[in-house]
């Protein structure tokens, strides 16, 4: 089996890479069918493994990714002709995946590019090069029809953006960073909620409603003070501080709902709020989510509507249950 | 009869109706010829899609809506059991901690004045109260505030809004 793999695209600061992979018929499987190729590995990666599969079979060609984690999205290849391209969202817990794809009935060889962000990309080129290759055995064709989405899947992506950066005369950098897909410590965020006057919530409470959220985004400062040490020292990053955070629940695929939006009172007026505003709704776009709801305050409407929200779309009306005030 | 200071049991609570009981009990839709359910098991996708149709609801790509109905947190549908039809759907999304939205809630226009939109939302908000959950909303069409209102809901409480980003800019 030939396979070649291509250096990865330079793109920064996204952590995401493109593989070129190159696939040709190889000897054809113990199966009954007449022409198959034997499925094979493509990418290898630890912690976090990804494989495709490829199986030939009557025009009709079942692809199977599995991946532990990160974030795959298959492209449509030159040499293919996907009915669609799709998105996966892989949990930490191994999920298996399929789609099937209608091939064009050729034996010529087909690429396939992967797109592939997740949170250890840094060490990710280097085990790709030193994994891939290593273990191309043939592995058990899984039957596609036994496989489906196994477990809800957890959103990973790490997509930061630099908002805000100073340097002050004495060298320390001060940096405002929005990010959806860092950790927000609840023990941060209720010294956060504390400071707009937010009642207190349960911090087992607040941790459950973070974790079942669709997108906890989140603006953080970061403080490095220069090393007073030799040259060539790096800084050292010495503070990080939760500013600001927004988050949204959602079904994953059609309705999100903005909750919580929030930013330290100290760095209010700066925008900083619009940008979190507007991140998540790039980031919530990205996703494909059509429809991103939020219910405003009276006081906020026209926070938002500049945002790009309409307010009673349709005439559609908020409506809750028993509201207390 | 003195006050029940002690809320109805699970089986029956419903957070909607005053007397804390179902309008209908299963056993009342069995005898009318209906059957109630509350997982995605045995849920037809091409008949959700029909359904959605019926009420001049977009049509979902089924990748698309299975996926939103596996991360969906509370769902109830109603099926006619001669007939197998899918006739009645409601869901609920959220943080399963603090609120919840409701979205979805459909009956089958042949099948309307029965009440069924009713047991929807009974079984749906019984279930969302069952996870601690009171801080319940939605997003309803002007035609049918009024069907909510005598279940508790309230339109636009204290002046908040329900926006929605819209691209067209």
């Amino acid at each position: 089996m030939a396979s070649a793999l291509a250096p990865p695209c330079a793109v920064a600061p996204l952590r995401c890479r493109k593989l070129n992979c190159v696939y040709s018929s190889g000897k054809p499987h113990s199966s009954s069918s007449a022409s198959s190729i034997a499925p094979f590995s493509v990418l290898r990666n630890a912690p976090l493994f990804a494989r495709v599969e490829i199986v030939r079979g009557n025009g009709k060609r079942n692809m199977v990714v599995q991946a532990q984690a990160g974030f795959l999205k298959l492209l449509d290849g030159h040499a293919l002709n996907l009915d669609r391209s799709d998105e996966y969202r892989i949990g930490a817990r191994k999920t298996i995946l399929t789609a099937s794809y209608k091939f064009p009935r050729n034996d010529s060889p087909m690429s396939v590019q992967l797109e592939r962000r997740d949170v250890q990309a840094r060490s990710l080129w280097d085990s790709i090069r030193s994994g891939f290759g290593l273990n191309n055995s043939p592995t058990a064709v899984i039957d596609t029809t036994e496989i489906g989405f196994k477990e809800d899947v957890e959103l990973e992506d790490e997509r930061e953006v630099v908002l805000v950066e100073k340097v002050h005369d004495d060298g320390t950098v001060e940096k405002i960073v929005f990010a959806s897909g860092v950790e927000v410590d609840v023990y941060e965020l209720e010294i956060l909620c504390d400071k707009v006057g937010w009642p207190k919530r349960p911090p087992s409470k607040v941790a459950a409603a973070l974790r079942n959220s669709y997108m906890v985004a989140s603006l953080h400062l970061y403080k490095q003070v220069p090393s007073t040490g030799t040259d060539g020292e790096d800084p050292v990053v010495e503070k990080r501080e939760l500013i600001g955070m927004a988050r949204a629940t959602s079904d994953h695929a059609f309705n999100a709902t903005i909750w919580d939006v929030l930013v330290d009172p100290l760095y209010q007026g700066q925008g900083l709020g619009k940008a979190l505003v507007e991140q998540m709704i790039r980031a919530l776009l990205r996703r494909d989510i059509g429809n991103i709801t939020l219910f405003a305050d009276a006081q906020v409407v026209d926070f938002y509507k500049g945002l790009g929200f309409e307010a009673d779309p349709d005439g559609i009306k908020g409506m809750f249950w028993y509201p207390r005030y | 009869m003195s006050f029940m200071a002690v809320a109805p049991s699970q089986s029956e609570a419903a957070g909607v109706t005053e007397s804390g009981k179902f309008s209908q009990t299963d056993e009342d839709l069995e005898s009318a010829g209906f059957t109630c359910h509350s997982t995605i098991e045995d849920l037809d996708l091409d008949q959700l899609n029909a359904l959605f149709s019926k009420v001049s609801f977009p049509q979902r790509d089924k990748g698309k809506l299975l996926r939103a109905l596996e991360n969906t947190q509370s769902l109830v549908w109603i099926q006619e059991i001669k007939t197998s039809r899918l006739i009645g759907f409601a869901r609920a999304t959220g943080d399963r901690v603090f609120h919840a939205i409701i979205w979805d809630v459909v009956v089958d226009p042949a099948y309307q004045g029965l009440g069924l939109g009713k047991v929807l939302m009974e079984r749906l908000m019984a279930d969302l109260m069952k996870m601690g959950i009171s801080n319940i909303a939605l997003y309803a069409e002007p035609t049918v505030i009024g069907f909510y209102q005598p279940m508790g809901f309230i339109a636009d409480p204290d002046g908040i809004r329900a926006m929605a980003y819209s691209r067209r800019r």
